[in-house]
């Protein structure tokens, strides 16, 4: 049985497929522009690519959700390992052992909230890729940060803190956590959310810390 | 503007054509290795030269109307008869 997002990328590669026999037979054989060859060119370069991207984009959104996507880019193997590695206590690691969204972790942990939750996302990875491709991150000393502080209503999405079932803990840091002193994955509550970054080889220094009161973290 | 030649039209369909056949190769390729970069490139110059062979396609039959008078300029345009002629027999006679 495939899935909705296998169905789509078959569905985009089908209208190439077609947009693209019809171009080529255009070029091929070059017919006068009467009516006819009008038609069939017009299929070949509207609804056909418009096709394709369409389904193309959904497909693609869908596939960069996935903790596999992320994992593509070497950079963030050490935080994909340890999600993925079942001995793991790190939050990442408890969170991508669930079976609704283990495998879309990343994404789902690292989200914004809202209608256009998912481009702010989107437009956020994109700079890191920018980054990754325009500055030196060979020496490894380098890891990848967040541009903004960990917004513990990603948490909360899923842990609401209601009045009566709010625990203690949670009521004696809530000043702190509004000052922005403290995070739900702050070391000592319920962080780190990922492993110390890796020391670069060779350096036999440790690598930075894992959990950051706030921001910094990936 | 006036119109352009079959053979130039022809010249900017072929662009049109060969813009849309490598727009199709980056899509295909997003769909079968959905690594990063392939994914932007698709979504950012696959479909921006997409959208371009089709823009193109689109002016060169616009230009094709124009040539055979179905979307000709107001200025090709035959004058239209005064309105007097016009509304000759139609209107009523003054001071009835």
């Amino acid at each position: 049985m495939l899935e909705p997002t296998q169905i789509l990328k078959l569905g985009a590669l089908v209208s190439c497929a077609l947009s693209a026999v019809m171009l080529v037979a255009w070029l091929i054989r070059r017919p006068p522009l009467g009516p006819g060859a009008k038609l069939w060119l017009f299929f070949g370069l509207g609804p056909l690519p418009i096709a394709a991207a369409l389904m193309g984009n959904i497909a693609n959104l869908e596939v960069s959700k996935e903790r596999r996507f992320c994992d593509s880019c070497h950079v963030m193997n050490p935080y994909v390992r340890d999600a993925e590695d079942p001995h793991s206590r790190s939050l990442a690691s408890l969170h991508s052992k669930n079976a609704w969204f283990g495998g879309e972790s990343c994404y789902v942990c690292h989200a914004d909230y809202g209608m256009f939750g998912t481009a702010t996302t989107k437009i956020g990875g994109l700079r890191h890729v920018w980054d990754y491709y325009v500055n030196d991150w060979s020496s490894g000393s380098r890891r990848p940060e967040l541009y903004k502080p960990y917004d513990d209503h990603t948490c909360m999405r899923c842990h609401p803190q209601s009045g009566d079932r709010r625990p203690l803990a949670h009521e004696v840091h809530s000043r702190m956590m509004g000052e922005g002193k403290v995070t739900c994955a702050s070391k000592g509550c319920h962080g780190p959310p990922h492993p110390a970054w890796p020391a670069p080889e060779g350096s036999g220094a440790p690598g930075p810390q894992a959990a950051a009161p706030r921001g910094g973290e990936p | 503007m006036s119109a352009p030649s079959t053979s130039k039209m022809e010249l900017r369909i072929r662009i049109a054509c060969v813009s849309s056949l490598i727009s199709l190769a980056l899509m295909a390729w997003s769909m079968v290795d959905s690594r990063p970069i392939a994914v932007i490139i698709a979504m950012s110059i696959g479909q921006a030269l997409g959208t371009l062979s089709l823009a193109l396609f689109l002016i060169v039959v616009i230009w094709d109307l124009r040539r055979a008078r179905v979307l000709a300029p107001e200025s090709e345009r035959l004058p239209e008869p005064p309105r007097s002629e016009r509304a000759a027999g139609s209107e009523p006679p003054a001071g009835s």
